[in-house]
């Protein structure tokens, strides 16, 4: 394990300990630290309605990241020291190896492993990230129909699975998936071949003259095969970065909602000082009489 | 334990005589022994968490429940994000529950199989470390860890619907055919497809909109406009469950809770047409619980009765709640509210269904399930139903059905399941499998399905 920490070979060695002088390319930062530069851009004005400036931005970060703490304040509970005799417990506890001990006094938060695993990701090919451990290696179960070596179905199998139809649709028997059991994978539970949905338990309604009426036919496309089924389930799962829900197109296009600071209602007024919104004169003054006391707003 | 057990390799071990299934969310834990010999199981619910009152007792699970004095209460949770992070806090509060002679739930773990639940898209990292403490610490005879949607499948889904009637026909299979699970916890709200018990992995999405987020939301707004609660998020989370609930019309009932602009106070202000509600606090004294009463706009608060001569005993500090009550829910329909750029749980169960086949629309449309705590919240499951009904086909019917008890209905499913005790050795791992082929192969076998 290289605990997402890589060493990245570099051709340049230094000729001598200590420090050099290097050639700064980035951005001249001496002049973009200068204040009067900074607040410009933090004040910008936001070009649409969905843009928000930085200072907004920084804002709604900053109070996302404040309703993610599960206490207010730092707390650090200690777990507490238990007096027992370990005689009574000897199944549990008393094996802890070095990879176990190692977990346990583990002080990592999930941000510390979500940034491991996206350090990870970034330095290797995006495979998924299988310990190494002395197993055998696991051929994924993609190809359909294909065994591992790239040669058709080989009819070792089972004949009932075969022969079972799809009652969703009818699918020709050669198309229909072979279980995947590979001579080098001890895996016990290749992907089982009886995933057939059924056609439902309730009677379909008696025809009807107008079933044929172009306004009433259905135009849901019908069942997906067995195949494209089993496909489905055998992807990989997402990592937990692509599983988060998108912002859809539409929901961007609608203005966003803003409620007033102070009471909840819709924020119709701005506050000249910091840009926050209120619902009327009566929350500005209200809301004026923290924002200009407050120091550096 | 019998010593005449002993059978050669190929047969394979026999599987334990009860699994211990465990169903290890963020809040609470739900736990409990399933076995073919068990009629009804019954989880417990303990919190996950380890406490620490003001006099720096501190709490580990279940002893929470002899808590009496709730104020500045803080917590430290093992489980972040949904995910077991902190197996330090973890194994105290296992051992507690499950492995101490006084626990409640004790168990000898060589002895007993265990169904361990994890959020969906875990980290490889994270689900490593969980096979080895499980393996390596605890010695469990067997062991399957799962997505915690997964087992849902296993309980009765059509039960919850009472559209259509329930025909004579007998369902066979003991995993559900298809159907849409959306569960919403304390750390997140994730919707993920399932087909005959098997998710459908690249369709799972997940909002990161929980209860932790809206209790604390909750507690932000308080703090703003009545008392500072932010040392008290256990009580505004009582006061989050006794008050909130999702609204019909939001524009409707925003309109109904403004006090109106200067001069010109709205009528109907005092009681919004019902929506204000007061609750009580506790005071850890005479009161160790709050409650909630329709507000009452004669009756003024402590300050009023301590400057008319009543004394401060009798009292009560009472928070009044208006639009707080529909505007934190909210949060799972309108994240943006609050600038989280994500869309609401509606738009997130069509942006799974667009990764699953057209023709199994109909099929998924018509059986999604809620569960997780916030399924409890009044008024989710039909808003949830109109918006989904609004984004889908005309042709398909949307039926959306709350579990019947949606916080334990993820460990009933585990329970179902464990009582089949082939289709469970199927997917376990035993403990000799593990010390033969490793951790990783333990997790590629949990993961290639």
């Amino acid at each position: 394990m290289n605990f997402g920490v890589l060493e990245v070979a570099t051709s340049k060695a230094t000729a001598a300990p200590g420090w050099a002088y290097v050639a700064d390319t980035t951005v001249n930062s001496s002049t973009t630290a200068l204040q009067p530069r900074k607040r410009a851009a933090r004040n910008q004005a936001a070009p649409s309605l969905h843009e928000t400036t930085a200072r907004q931005e920084t804002k709604i970060l900053r109070e996302l990241a404040a309703l993610d703490r599960e206490n207010h304040r730092d707390v650090s509970i200690p777990v507490p020291v238990r007096h027992r005799d370990l005689a009574g417990r000897a199944s549990v506890g008393k094996g802890t190896t070095p990879g176990v001990r190692k977990i346990l006094q583990s002080q990592k938060n999930f941000a510390n492993h979500l940034t491991d695993f996206q350090a990870l990701g970034s330095v290797l090919p995006p495979a998924p990230a299988a310990p190494s451990t002395p197993a055998v290696p696991t051929p994924r179960p993609t190809a359909y129909g294909l065994n591992s070596k790239g040669n058709r179905s080989h009819k070792k199998k089972d004949p009932a699975v075969v022969s079972t139809p799809t009652p969703l649709r009818r699918v020709s028997t050669a198309n229909t998936p072979q279980p995947i059991k590979t001579e080098d994978t001890p895996m016990p539970d290749a992907p089982p071949s009886s995933l057939v949905l059924s056609d439902g338990a309730s009677k379909a309604p008696a025809p009807h003259k107008e079933d044929k009426n172009p306004l009433l036919v259905s135009r849901i496309p019908g069942m997906p095969s067995q195949a494209e089924i089993e496909k489905l389930l055998s992807a990989p799962a997402l990592s937990y970065e692509e599983a988060r829900g998108s912002w859809a197109e539409e929901d961007q296009r609608k203005p966003v909602r803003v409620f007033c600071e102070v009471c909840g209602y819709w924020g119709r007024v701005r506050c000249m000082r910091c840009g926050g919104k209120v619902c009327a004169l009566e929350c500005l003054s209200t809301h004026q009489e923290e924002c200009f006391a407050r120091y550096g707003a | 334990m019998a010593p005449g057990h002993r059978r050669t390799k190929s047969s394979g071990p026999v599987p334990p005589a009860r699994t211990l299934v465990i169903d290890n969310g963020a809040y609470t834990i739900k736990a409990g022994f399933s076995s073919p010999s068990i009629d009804a199981p019954t989880p417990s619910i303990i919190p996950n968490c380890l406490a620490r009152d003001r006099d720096k007792k501190v709490y580990v699970g279940s002893e929470l429940s002899k808590c009496r004095d709730f104020g500045e209460i803080a917590f430290r949770r093992p489980v972040d994000k949904g995910y077991v992070v902190n197996w330090e806090a973890q194994k105290e509060i296992w051992e507690h529950e499950f492995f101490d002679d006084k626990a409640p739930l004790h168990c000898e773990p060589k002895d007993t199989g265990l169904i361990l639940t994890e959020a969906p898209n875990a980290l490889p990292q994270l689900q490593l470390n969980c096979d080895q403490v499980v393996f390596e610490e605890f010695g469990f005879a067997s062991y399957y860890r799962c997505a915690a949607p997964t087992l849902n499948a296993y309980t009765d889904i059509q039960a919850i619907f009472p559209i259509p009637p329930r025909g004579a026909a007998i369902d066979t299979q003991l995993a559900a055919e298809i159907l849409l699970l959306i569960d919403s916890g304390y750390s997140h709200t994730t919707t993920t497809p399932l087909l005959l018990g098997k998710p459908i992995q690249t369709a799972v999405r997940r909002l990161d909109v929980g209860g932790k987020l809206m209790t604390n939301y909750l507690t932000r707004l308080l703090s703003l406009r009545q008392y500072d609660m932010r040392n008290d998020t256990y009580l505004v989370n009582e006061i989050k469950e006794a008050t909130c609930y999702v609204s019909k019309d939001f524009k409707a009932d925003m309109e109904q809770t403004w006090k109106g602009p200067k001069g010109d106070r709205r009528p109907g202000y005092a009681t919004s047409g019902g929506i204000a509600k007061d609750y009580v606090l506790p005071d850890y004294h005479n009161r160790s619980k709050g409650y909630v009463r329709d507000h009452d706009p004669s009756a003024a608060g402590k300050l009023k009765a301590l400057t008319s001569g009543k004394s401060a005993e009798a009292a009560e500090d009472i928070l009044t709640l208006r639009n707080e009550r529909f505007a934190v829910p909210e949060l799972l329909f309108n994240p943006s509210d609050i600038g989280i750029r994500q869309s609401g749980i509606a738009q997130m169960a069509m942006e799974s269904l667009s990764q699953v086949p057209f023709g199994l629309w109909p099929g998924f449309l018509a059986n999604i399930v809620v569960v997780g705590g916030n399924a409890n919240i009044d008024g989710f499951i039909s808003r949830l139903e109109g918006e989904i009904r609004a984004l889908t086909p005309a042709e398909c019917i949307v039926r959306v059905g709350k579990a019947e008890d949606p916080i334990v209905n993820t460990w009933k499913g585990g329970a179902t399941l464990a009582k089949d005790v082939d289709a469970l050795s199927k997917l376990s791992v035993t403990k000799q499998e593990y010390e033969e082929n490793g951790a990783g192969w333990v997790v590629r076998k949990f993961r290639g399905r």
